[in-house]
């Protein structure tokens, strides 16, 4: 009966995809290579172009090392590659600490466009003498070494017991670390105590200025972390790393056995006296302890 | 005055025959499930006797019902083995509930076995198996294990009402010449302060406002049994199966469409009785914290007169229907109760305002105990007995219907289960009982003079008019003057819920639910 109703609101279809289109055209993304924009939000994490190691490999002139297809299948899943054996693929986690690329979430021409725009960007520092050509990131300058208050503070906001400013979730609701310091965190993503030793300080960094994971990305996708709060978190986890060799797990040996065993004495002691008007059995047990003296025997 | 109405009931105990009639029924209609086979929702048990679940009398063991601190009348009560903060501490492990050996494990035997035995030197047989395992069993007990067994050192004489009665007195109930015993037919008394409701932890029981029918919303129970402990009548069942609590609905279904509930309408003996009454639920709490000894009183007051014009127009204004008033003028629970005060509640010690009220057993008077005086031996006739040096069991009454003092039971057992203890209450009832019958003889036998009738009727209170309507709703009832249903009234309920106008348009033909669709 509400047929005759959405009728009217039907546009033509050409009037739509022209207003897309023009919509489109306005929105910067259309000035910029197409690649360009991907490449800033998604990539530079890990990635520099001319810029040297950061969590993943330099990428300037990689499609001279490898081909455009391996490139694209690399891209859209690393990690398939690797479950499939590609040799350069397993190296290349090998090399770089096990640290698997993320698949990317993107469009195969999104893939294309990225890639391409590597590849422009590649030869125009080429043609400006290498080195001194504006890259497109640069590696974050190594830090100065943390100060107490940051390593506290980082504790703090990595337990939650500070709170982002932006109202991002805390850390430890998905991530743990091995700490003494540390009350217990998630499992639901990696373990971070040697995560500094693995990414380095710039990697960690630049990880948590802009998150190359699906699901960290979607976490703080509008709820993102200050400088302050970064370098904080950085911090901590540089502390955690330096800390790791203390943290090995206690032998209690005997005594842990001892305190359980007496902690259950304790509170069985406790229900005892809690629940000691509890009714026990049936009220006709004495006539049936008395009247049944058969046995059940071979119960089928 | 916040008047509402309730369907509550009369059982006549004079008239149970013990038949079981009325559980078979409720159980082929209800509870012949799984998870369920042990419920008796309607159950017959057999006094003296422990009932079932055994002991449920008993509350130093089961903890149900409500109790009252101190003595004044403003004290207020609280649940005995329940409520928020037992009932927290309870929450995992609840301390007092009955287990299925107070039951009974429900069992049936492998009739298969019969038929499919290989050809033997034995004869083949059907062995028990348990109902809940599965697996063979040792029948301990079973429905009515106890019935008809006055007497039995392991049910009648641990019957919890024998606990104010001497030791002579109860000797005396089960001495073989004078054994007796009469059926208490129960189900859930829909109680005006249910306990039941009181202690759920999850909300899922309440009392339906149109009539006070006490129900358990299966979607919202999630298992704690907390009323199971809370109910001192033992009428909220768990079931295994389900994982849910279950209870009597007085056959609302059957209610709603006018027709008396599975039990009553089956009812042999035709002692069952169905009513509408209205009562003030603003007094609830007050009465249920009475002192015990005006507990049953103060429970029977609460229940208004239909006919007041006060209570009608407060009815009215409380939008209670006229038909639910009509219904309410005719019931015969008022009668029972308040126009002619034959009827009380059981245990109302437990106070949750039980809305069952039973017709206390005038049983047959054959002989009286009494102390023996040697020397008086002699002079007495045949029929007696002597059994010991001390006491002295006479049956040479000259009167057919003897007195009440020679009743075969202890009024104090009586007053135990019906009164709170109060055996003035009890005797009253009685003297009322027995005046009738002697009226009664006197107006169809004639073997009984006028001027004793008319003695018996004036000590009792009654009048030959209503002595002769006692007659009639005892004896010649007919189904309707046994059962008043009121108009349900469904409509209103449901609106009160929810927007019927949504439906309009939507019923007919088409459709199984929400609104008719076109296609397969
Ligand atoms: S008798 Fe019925 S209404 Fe009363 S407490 Fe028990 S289950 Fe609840
Ligand atoms: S059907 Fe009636 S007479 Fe028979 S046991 Fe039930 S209440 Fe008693």
């Amino acid at each position: 009966m509400f047929s005759g109703f959405s009728e009217q609101w039907r546009i033509p279809v050409p009037g739509t995809l022209l207003l897309v289109v023009s919509m489109a055209m306005l929105s910067d993304g259309w000035a910029q290579q197409p690649g360009e924009q991907l490449f800033q939000t998604t990539c530079v994490a890990c990635h520099t172009i001319g810029g040297g190691r950061l969590v993943g490999p330099d990428l300037a002139d990689v499609h001279e090392s490898r081909s455009q297809e391996w490139l694209e299948q690399f891209v859209q899943s690393s990690q398939t590659m690797i479950k499939n054996g590609d040799s350069e693929a397993v190296a290349l986690a090998a090399e770089y600490n096990g640290i698997v690329m993320p698949d990317a979430l993107i469009s195969e021409q999104q893939i294309r466009d990225v890639l391409n725009y590597i590849r422009v960007r590649s030869a125009g520092l080429k043609s400006a003498g290498g080195e001194s050509a504006t890259v497109a990131v640069q590696p974050a300058p190594a830090a100065a070494p943390a100060s107490p208050e940051d390593i506290k503070a980082g504790l703090a906001m990595f337990q939650g017991a500070i709170r982002f400013e932006n109202g991002g979730a805390a850390c430890n609701a998905c991530h743990d670390v091995r700490n003494d310091a540390v009350i217990g965190g998630g499992i639901l993503a990696a373990e971070l105590t040697t995560v500094f030793a693995r990414m380095g300080g710039a990697g960690v960094k630049a990880i948590l200025g802009q998150a190359p994971f699906p699901v960290m990305q979607a976490a703080y996708a509008d709820k993102p972390l200050t400088d302050e709060e970064v370098t904080a978190l950085v911090a901590f986890l540089e502390y955690a790393n330096s800390e790791e060799y203390n943290q090995l797990p206690r032998d209690y040996g005997i005594g842990l056995f001892l305190s359980g065993a007496v902690g259950a004495a304790i509170l069985f002691l406790f229900f005892g006296i809690f629940w000691r008007g509890r009714k026990t059995g049936s009220v006709n047990q004495e006539i049936y302890d008395r009247q049944v003296t058969s046995v059940v025997e071979d119960r089928v | 005055m916040d008047i509402r109405s309730q369907i509550s009931m009369i059982f006549h105990l004079d008239k149970c025959i013990g038949c079981h009639t009325c559980s078979i029924a409720c159980k082929n209609i209800w509870t012949d499930r799984k998870g369920a086979e042990y419920q008796w929702w309607n159950n017959v048990e057999t006094k003296p006797g422990t009932g079932y679940p055994s002991k449920w009398e008993d509350q130093d063991i089961y903890k149900g019902g409500w109790e009252k601190k101190g003595n004044g009348s403003g004290d207020s009560i609280n649940l005995k083995g329940a409520g928020k903060v037992k009932g927290f501490g309870n929450i995992f492990h609840n301390p007092s509930l009955p287990v299925i050996d107070d039951y009974y494990e429900p069992f049936t035997y492998k009739y298969l076995d019969l038929i499919e035995a290989k050809a033997g030197d034995d004869q083949p047989t059907a062995r028990p198996v348990s109902l809940i395992t599965g697996e063979p069993i040792d029948i301990k007990s079973g429905p009515n294990w106890d019935d008809d067994l006055s007497g039995t050192p392991d049910y009648a004489r641990k019957d919890p009402n024998l606990e104010n009665l001497s030791p002579a007195e109860q000797e005396a109930m089960f001495q073989l010449e004078k054994m007796a015993f009469f059926y208490l037919p129960r189900i859930c008394n829909h109680c005006l302060n249910p306990a039941c409701v009181a202690s759920c932890p999850s909300g899922a029981l309440y009392k339906r406002g149109e009539d006070g029918i006490v129900l358990v919303n299966q979607e919202e129970c999630r298992g704690w049994r907390m009323c199971v402990t809370a109910c001192p009548y033992k009428k909220t069942y768990y079931n295994w199966h389900t994982g849910k609590s279950e209870k009597c609905i007085l056959c609302f279904p059957r209610i709603e469409a006018g027709l008396a509930p599975a039990c009553m309408h089956s009812c042999v003996g035709r002692i069952r009785y169905l009513g509408v009454i209205l009562y003030d639920a603003d007094k609830i709490e007050q009465v249920a914290a009475s002192d015990e000894k005006d507990l049953v009183q103060n429970h029977m007051d609460i229940m208004l007169d239909p006919n007041d014009p006060d209570v009608i127009e407060a009815a009215k204004a409380n939008g209670i229907a006229d038909s639910t008033i009509r219904s309410a003028q005719a019931s015969p629970t008022y009668k029972f109760v308040k126009e002619w005060g034959l009827a009380l509640p059981l245990h109302s010690e437990f106070r949750t305002l039980p809305m069952l009220f039973y017709v206390p057993p005038l049983l047959p008077v054959m002989a009286s105990l009494g102390k023996s005086d040697p020397d008086q031996l002699d002079k007495m006739g045949p029929v007696v007995k002597k059994w010991n040096d001390d006491w002295l069991y006479d049956t040479s009454t000259d009167e057919i219907f003897g007195t009440l003092d020679q009743a075969r039971f202890p009024i104090e057992y009586m007053a135990n289960l019906f009164s709170a203890g109060d055996t003035a209450m009890i005797q009253a009832r009685l003297e009322k009982l027995m005046a009738v019958r002697i009226y009664r003889r006197h107006v169809t036998v004639g073997d009984v003079s006028a001027e004793k009738s008319n003695e018996a009727l004036k000590k009792a209170g009654l009048t030959a008019k209503m002595a002769d309507d006692i007659y009639y709703l005892t004896s010649l009832a007919k189904f309707d003057d046994r059962f008043v249903i009121p108009a349900a009234h469904r409509e209103q309920a449901i609106e009160m819920m929810e927007f019927t106008g949504d439906k309009k348009g939507s019923a007919g033909f088409g459709f199984k639910e929400g609104s008719a669709q076109r296609g397969l």
